[in-house]
């Protein structure tokens, strides 16, 4: 299906100082594609994001063509004719504006799996936001007159208003405002019956006025029985300049080598930063006088306010809107339920046109559209992703203790955003990153403890095969050794004095317990190392790690080695509880997971690359082509693979609660294939 | 005690105290010789606030008496501010008066170190912990081509080197006496780190005093000579421009030309001087401190400050350094004009990008007592005022600071790869500027002797390597990184520290709150995997036992469930 192909191509990108990949390029109907003559990197890019083609002069090297994209990346292809040139950039010129919605890469896309398309669609629906805002109440009400959009079609089809104001006020409003925008309930805060309306300017030029706005006005002012005032809030020198700043925006992050002072001044003369400011100073304001704003706590908050965004009109308005919410995210660490890359995500697909959720200016195009049938949602794909999105730091408690955040707007915290403006120089941003790693870390919490609870299980099940009491049983699930084992392995302990034995200080214990399990497991000594003193020196821990990826292995190793020692035993009271089972449950679970870190591919030797991962987030599905450089762990090996290598869930025997789990290929199909795998393996496919 | 002069009112009742971030509060004011302590004297909860008369860089007085206002404001060295509101104006003059005279006393023997003793029992001296014989053992294991020299041992050759150095094996102490006759305050050229990877060295030592007239040094030549193998050049990186290195041969200092010393190459790679960093400290914290700025003003106040371009330029420098070391494997000697700032900046960076030890905090103390203590950065002199005080002398400069801020810039960079948190480095900076440990006291090993400080005061590592103390200092995200760290120096990457710069201006409990969430995931993490470990040890025992008694079964499926 590609439709043109061009040979020997090289790529240049911006900060990039070694030397340009030669490579082929690819135009198809949706992106154009660089693939690089070693086949290790593939760079697409999605026609919808391109903002800008500019030829430039040619050179002895052939004919640059650079691409400016809305995502604030920058690439310059050099073409070694100039015909090509020509050719690409006049079919992009036309790939990327399409001039018929219905063209729009939406409405071609697919994923591999037969989804249904409607997922996500009904996820947030204008009446349950509302009702989760405690709307409709005697205060305010659901009108009908906007039912077939005729009030005001840039408006939804259910709009909230004051109960006193009747319909001819409601009408008289409409008719003074801009494009009958209307002011009508955007947010109301519970706590305190405060409310956020939003309107349009009214039309009044000079001095004409409308009795039914100003009625409306009251009504909504009479609405709120706590409050004598109402404020009205004017936003619009700031909206209608930030076009010009995200302009210049631009151009700061295309300065080549800026020094310092260059990058401080261009950041001074953008103004972005300053807008960001005035808005987020806004807002507070309107917090502040109403102690209510509720900045954004769950996924459900954000993503019913920007169900109303219409995205297309206000492209520099939305990304300062994830903009000032990215400056709060800094601020509150914790009190985000998303992470960067999901606002980025957002900020992505406002303009790519892969989903249908932001294509169209109102409920009433979208409608119009039949979006909901022909096209994916946004919210659907996020959601069955939202591993992907949450930030490990989230704290549920934030949504009782502290509903409202109020960030400080001094000049001094409102930083640069290097990962939206310069997500691209992959060379500026942090090498490590604390929040994919404490994810993973959570994941594996999340693995141990379910095994934690199979084991626990196993060892009470065995201890009651041997007759064992409950209380030595207890002791077991503590970590202390039965006596019973302990006898046979220290001879010199008395055998008769239990009670003293367990009087014993229990570091004595644990060494006996060293010595019983060197004995028992001779390579797994880090294992009762990290037991004891972990906590306590950090240092030990690299020599650990290489030890304990063998861990799983030698275990395995040691216990054949038992099983052969052992003898055969006829007498089998416990059913399915064998040693292969016991061995099978313990492998399936690693111990430890390899760290993300210097890992630059996964065994499918697609590259991972630090940051390009976080843009190349949503997967790009053209044809068999899906590719995605998040990182990922195997639950049962604990190796590094890419998506495309961990598409499998599976149960895993070790686990408790038999929940599928991501594994990489290898480990999935020695989980199916194990003979003695007592329930059936549920498939379920993780990346869609 | 001397200090009684300078108090005129030890106690003033019915102050109000206020604190960023904190509720204002009453309570009563004591000055004592050392300490303003102010005490709510509640019965409930009696909140103290005990602050070093030394961490007051400047006292301010704001007195209306028509309002009946009499407020004092306290700015510290390690920039946070108080400000104690007085019923009268008497009150005030002298409490201020007091605290003016008592953050000024020079005389080391009367600072506080000398006065604290500690209330716990020391694990281990940290005077004893980093001797340069001590740093030489680690090290005499790789190389066979360096000698530990006691050419210095009482302080005669170099009064600001520590009594033993490192220098190469082939040159005898005579050698080293003469070339450190050639160099400025006599820092001949010593070992400053070792490369194990590539077996390359860093020197660093001071400018040559070449002159006018193009003096040379025979011994100088053939020191720096030893270090290099037949055939490899090495290279002089000059931490002034070009020609500020040549305007330096007009006051007796110079650079090494390259006629006499054809086996190096050298590079200049420009870094401000002393002055220039003050200037920019001073104009930083200026913007920092002004509430309510307006966007445009703070970011042109934060470039003109050029802060983060000596930033910038400190990193690139000691990139460059590390670069050459590490793809290279050429050795390098590092001077500037005196050898003690900019130079000491460069190396102990180049060391921290290099060396994973270094990024730990024993690693890192040992780093700051190789590279700034014993190499004989002048603490005293450097860190006895800081941004506010109005006056000043010409030896002032935030040279340590920049080094910490330039640490912070890699730490925040690589979060995984350091041991120690930012508080940790923020305690540091603290400490040299104000403490109750003689650690940072006095400007070279030289003075700390004769004034007996490792017997009269304790140091800060004495206080910092009890499990307890370090405990707070630990990075929960640590994972040891044995390569190299190669930090970015493009300016998006550069930001301000917050949590010391603005910590008067933003409330930095946010962040803690993140730290703590991150500690307990982390800390939850290595708890349960104990456990598994525990538990998976306690089911072989079982096991085994079970076999043993027959209760279970070894089936024989083993091969097949294990595909290899």
């Amino acid at each position: 299906f590609l439709t043109f192909q061009v040979d020997n191509v090289k790529l240049i990108e911006r900060y990039v100082t070694r030397k340009p990949s030669v490579g082929t390029l690819y135009l198809t109907t949706t992106h154009l594609i660089f693939v690089d003559s070693a086949g290790k990197r593939e760079t697409w890019i999605l026609h919808m994001h391109i903002s800008g083609i500019e030829r430039q002069p040619l050179n002895a090297s052939g004919s640059p063509l650079q691409i400016r994209c809305k995502d604030f990346r920058c690439i310059t292809f050099v073409l070694p004719r100039d015909r090509d040139c020509q050719d690409i950039y006049t079919s992009l010129q036309e790939l990327s504006k399409p001039s018929n919605i219905e063209s729009l890469y939406a409405f071609q896309y697919s994923q591999q799996d037969s989804d249904d398309k409607s997922y996500g669609w009904n996820m947030y629906d204008t009446q349950t936001e509302y009702l989760r805002m405690g709307v409709p109440n005697e205060l305010w009400t659901l009108t009908n007159l906007n039912q077939n959009y005729e009030l005001c079609d840039t408006y939804p089809s259910h709009i909230f208003v004051p109960t006193s104001a009747n319909t001819p006020v409601l009408v008289g409003s409409s008719k003074f405002r801009s494009r009958g925008r209307l002011p009508a309930l955007s947010y109301l805060h519970r706590n305190n019956q405060a409310a956020i309306c939003r309107c349009s300017q009214p039309l009044a030029g000079f001095s004409a006025r409308c009795v039914e706005d100003e009625q409306m006005l009251h009504s909504i002012l009479k609405s709120n029985p706590k409050s004598k005032f109402m404020y009205v809030v004017d936003t619009r020198p700031k909206i209608l300049l930030c076009h010009v700043y995200l302009i210049r925006e631009y151009s700061i992050c295309e300065m080549r080598n800026p020094n310092m002072s260059a990058f401080l001044q261009g950041l001074e003369n953008s103004g972005w930063l300053k807008h960001i400011k005035a808005v987020l100073d806004t807002s507070v304001f309107i917090a502040e006088r109403r102690s209510g704003y509720q900045f954004g706590h769950k996924f459900t908050d954000r993503l019913g306010i920007l169900e109303t965004v219409d995205a297309k009109e206000a492209s520099p308005v939305y990304t300062q809107f994830l903009d000032a919410t990215w400056q709060v995210m800094q601020q509150y660490p914790c009190a985000f339920q998303f992470n960067e890359r999901f606002l980025l995500t957002l900020h992505d697909h406002a303009y790519s046109c892969q989903f249908g959720t932001f294509i169209g200016n109102c409920e009433k195009d979208r409608v119009d559209l039949r979006l909901a049938e022909r096209t994916y949602s946004l919210w659907g794909y996020i959601t069955k992703n939202m591993a992907d999105y949450i930030n490990p730091l989230y704290k549920k408690e934030y949504e009782v203790k502290t509903p409202v955040l109020i960030p400080n707007t001094g000049s001094q915290c409102i930083k640069f955003w290097k990962g939206m403006y310069n997500r691209y120089e992959t060379g500026l941003h942090p090498r490590e990153h604390i929040s994919d790693t404490l994810s993973a870390a959570k994941d594996h919490s999340t693995s141990l403890e379910d095994h934690v609870r199979l084991l626990e299980k196993r060892v009470t099940q065995i201890c009651k095969a041997l007759g064992k009491s409950e209380d030595s049983i207890q002791k077991a699930l503590d970590g202390f050794p039965s006596m019973e084992s302990l006898n046979g392995i220290l001879n010199d302990l008395p055998q008769t004095d239990t009670q003293s034995l367990l009087r014993m200080k229990s570091d004595e214990i644990h060494e006996n317990e060293q010595m019983a399990s060197k004995d028992v497991l001779n390579d797994v000594k880090s294992d009762t190392e990290s037991g004891f003193d972990e906590n306590g020196s950090q240092m030990s821990k690299s020599g650990l790690n290489e030890i304990n990826s063998q861990m799983s292995k030698s275990g395995m190793e040691d216990g054949s080695v038992n099983m052969e020692t052992s003898m055969m035993s006829s007498s089998m009271s416990n059913d399915n509880l064998s040693l292969d089972i016991l061995l099978m449950e313990i492998r399936s679970v690693a111990l430890d997971w390899r760290s993300f870190r210097n890992i630059p591919n996964c065994i499918c030797a697609s590259p991972f690359d630090s940051f390009i991962k976080k843009a190349s987030i949503f997967i790009y599905y053209c044809y068999i082509h899906i590719f995605c450089y998040l990182q990922h762990h195997c639950w049962k090996c604990g190796q590094v693979f890419c998506t495309r290598c961990i598409a499998k869930s599976i149960p895993l025997p070790g686990h408790y609660s038999h929940r599928p789990v991501p594994v990489c290929r290898s480990c999935y199909k020695e989980i199916r294939h194990s003979p003695s795998m007592e329930f059936p393996p549920i498939t379920n496919s993780v990346t869609s | 005690m001397e200090f009684a002069e300078f108090i005129n009112t030890p106690k003033v009742d019915n102050v109000m105290l206020f604190q960023p971030f904190k509720n204002p509060q009453q309570g009563t004011l004591c000055i004592t010789g050392h300490h303003l302590i102010f005490s709510t004297r509640r019965l409930d909860n009696t909140e103290e606030l005990w602050l070093l008369h030394s961490n007051v860089d400047m006292v301010e007085k704001k007195s209306s008496p028509a309002s009946l206002k009499f407020v004092m404001i306290l700015k510290c060295k390690n920039y946070t501010m108080l400000q104690i509101d007085f019923q009268n104006a008497e009150d005030l003059n002298s409490v201020a008066m007091s605290i003016e005279n008592l953050s000024n006393i020079d005389d080391v023997t009367l600072k506080y170190p000398f006065f604290y003793r500690a209330m716990f029992e020391p694990l281990e001296d940290g005077w004893q912990a980093f001797l340069p014989e001590n740093e030489y053992t680690r090290f005499k294991e790789c190389s066979e081509d360096w000698r530990l020299s006691y050419v210095n041992k009482d302080y005669s050759v170099c009064p600001s080197y520590p009594h033993a150095v490192i220098v190469p094996k082939s040159i005898d102490d005579d050698t080293v006496a003469k070339a450190a006759a050639f160099r400025q305050y006599g820092r001949f050229p010593v070992l400053s780190y070792y490369h194990r990877q590539t077996k390359a060295v860093v020197m660093r030592s001071s400018q040559p005093l070449t002159g006018t007239n193009n003096k040379r040094c025979k011994e100088d030549e053939k020191l720096l000579n030893a270090v290099l193998s037949i055939g490899k050049r090495g290279f002089i990186v000059d931490t002034r421009s070009s020609n500020a290195a040549k305007a330096a041969q007009s006051k007796g200092g110079g650079y090494e030309p390259e006629m006499h010393y054809s086996h190096w190459k050298r590079i200049h790679q420009p870094v401000e001087r002393r002055q220039a960093f003050n200037d920019s400290l001073i104009r930083l914290m200026e913007a920092c401190c002004d509430y309510g700025i307006s966007m445009d003003k703070w970011l042109s106040k934060l470039e003109s400050s050029n802060w983060l371009t000596h930033i910038k330029d400190i990193l690139t420098c000691a990139c460059t350094v590390a670069q050459v070391i590490d793809s290279e494997g050429a050795n390098i000697l590092v001077h500037g004009s005196e050898g003690y700032d900019t130079t000491l900046q460069i190396t102990s960076l180049v060391q921290l990008v290099l060396d994973h030890d270094c990024r730990t905090i024993n690693g890192f103390e040992a780093l700051i007592e190789r590279e700034w203590l014993q190499a004989g950065h002048p603490f005293n002199d450097r860190c006895s005022k800081s941004a506010y005080a109005v006056s000043k002398s010409r030896n002032e400069a935030p040279v340590f600071l920049l080094f910490l801020d330039c640490v912070w810039q890699i730490w925040q960079q690589f979060p995984c790869s350091f041991e120690f948190n930012e508080e940790f480095l923020i305690l540091i900076f603290e400490h040299a500027y104000s403490s109750q440990f003689g650690t940072f006291l006095c400007n070279s090993e030289k003075e700390r002797k004769e004034y007996g400080l490792s017997k009269k005061t304790v140091s800060l590592w004495t206080y910092l390597a009890r499990p307890e103390i370090l405990e707070k200092y630990l990075n929960p995200m640590y994972d040891p990184n044995p390569r190299v760290i190669w930090p970015s120096v493009a300016p998006q990457s550069l930001t301000i520290w917050n949590a010391v710069y603005l910590r008067a201006m933003l409330k930095q409990a946010k962040q803690k709150e993140a730290w703590e969430e991150i500690k307990k995931i982390q800390d939850h993490d290595k708890e349960l995997r104990s456990k598994v470990a525990r538990l998976r040890r306690q089911l072989a025992l079982l096991e085994r036992e079970a076999v043993g008694a027959g209760v279970m079964m070894p089936a024989g499926l083993e091969d097949e469930i294990i595909p290899e």
